[in-house]
């Protein structure tokens, strides 16, 4: 996302994204990985239950499957670290058009999933589209 | 929440220096991409 600032600039839509930490906790992130767009803090979850963001199930979060990911991570350079926020909320990535509609909708089923970014864009393409 | 007919909810959110805006200041413009993340730290 970080890396496709400019191109979603240029799409024409803001980018906002949403944590479970604090004001504080949000804030140390931002400046931690540079993140250039703001960031809602909604440590309570309010904002993930609205949008109906799902949880992943227990016996899926000690899955040894989701370990090597971790463990992948870490050899990735993410470090390992106190987790800020429920480790069992599961992500997810919506767009939302002028008139508050949803106009995209990928609420992750499993945590390691993302939509790409050239299916954002294309979402973020459709809201300049003349309505049918 | 699945897309076609449903709509952003009408909250106000806290961003990270601690002021509350609400979410709709974010669609009204320009659309918006929200992306709701996992756990960090």
């Amino acid at each position: 996302m970080r890396r496709n600032r400019v191109r979603f600039e240029k799409a024409g839509a803001n980018l906002l994204l949403v944590g479970m930490g604090t004001p504080g906790e949000c804030s140390d992130f931002k400046n931690k990985f540079d993140v250039p767009f703001p960031m809602v803090s909604d440590p309570e979850k309010k904002l993930y239950q609205a949008f109906e963001l799902k949880q992943m199930p227990p016996w899926k979060a000690l899955s040894p499957a989701l370990a090597l990911k971790g463990i992948s991570a870490v050899a990735r350079g993410h470090g390992l670290g106190i987790p800020v926020g429920d480790v069992r909320q599961l992500p997810g990535v919506f767009v939302i058009d002028r008139k508050g509609s949803v106009a995209f909708s990928w609420p992750a089923d499993d945590p390691s999933g993302h939509p790409s970014v050239e299916e954002i864009l294309s979402a973020v393409d459709s809201l300049r589209r003349p309505a049918k | 929440m699945s897309a076609e007919t449903l709509r952003s909810p009408d909250l106000s959110v806290t961003l990270s220096d601690g002021s509350a805006v609400p979410l709709k200041e974010f669609w009204k413009n320009r659309g918006l991409v929200l992306v709701f993340l996992r756990h960090f730290g």
